[in-house]
């Protein structure tokens, strides 16, 4: 089974183009559960979430900070972990997965990051039919937890 | 998924690089800061599990 979406397209009037961007619907949990989209990131190790989504679900932030590196530079972090499920009504996967809560002002959308989330899944992008497939990978674990 | 759905085929233009909150095909939230966001939503359904998103900015990202 195959898990397939669209891009997300926001017309661009200045320059009569589209912005498009892969987002996949999902759940996440802490203390409290939300749905939200993420954007699937294969060069990120690992998956980051901005500090007040962090802070709204209630995700452990006890943990000392770290740096982390990106394209902007450096930048302070705290390592933790959240349920994350995704899926259709014909089948869906739960994964507890650890993440970086980035401890910056621009709050960015989810990224999905390699560790947790790309070793769970075989992950194409389709930039001309503007989708994105998730195919479950059989040898990864399945967790059941209720979100 | 159904709030999803309304998110990905709406035309929200107004609220790029936004978090919005959705629920019954209708924002219920929007903002630059996603905790505010959520609260608000919390408060308007504090039964229902929260949709929120961010609107993609218009501007190239590279992450």
């Amino acid at each position: 089974m195959v898990l397939v979406y669209k891009y997300k397209k926001i017309e661009n009037r200045p320059i009569n183009e589209k912005t498009k961007t892969p987002l996949i619907p999902i759940t996440i949990r802490g203390n409290i559960s939300i749905d939200t989209t993420g954007i699937p990131d294969s060069g990120a190790d690992v998956t980051a979430i901005p500090l007040g989504m962090a802070e709204a679900i209630g995700l452990d932030l006890s943990a000392k900070k770290e740096k982390c590196v990106g394209v902007g530079g450096w930048v302070d972090s705290i390592p933790s972990s959240m349920y994350i499920r995704l899926g259709n009504e014909h089948e869906n996967y739960t994964f507890l997965i650890p993440v970086k809560v980035i401890l910056d002002k621009y709050e960015f959308p989810i990224l999905l990051g390699r560790q947790g989330f790309f070793n769970q899944f075989v992950v194409s992008f389709d930039e001309s039919e503007e989708k994105v497939t998730l195919k479950k990978k059989n040898k990864s674990p399945k967790l059941k937890h209720q979100l | 998924m159904k709030s999803y759905n309304f998110f990905m085929s709406s035309n929200l233009e107004k609220y790029v690089g936004k978090w919005v909150a959705i629920d019954n095909d209708k924002i219920i939230a929007y903002g630059d800061n996603v905790k505010k966001v959520i609260e608000e939503a919390q408060q308007k359904i504090p039964k229902k599990r929260i949709f929120v998103s961010k609107v993609p900015e218009k501007t190239t990202m590279i992450f």
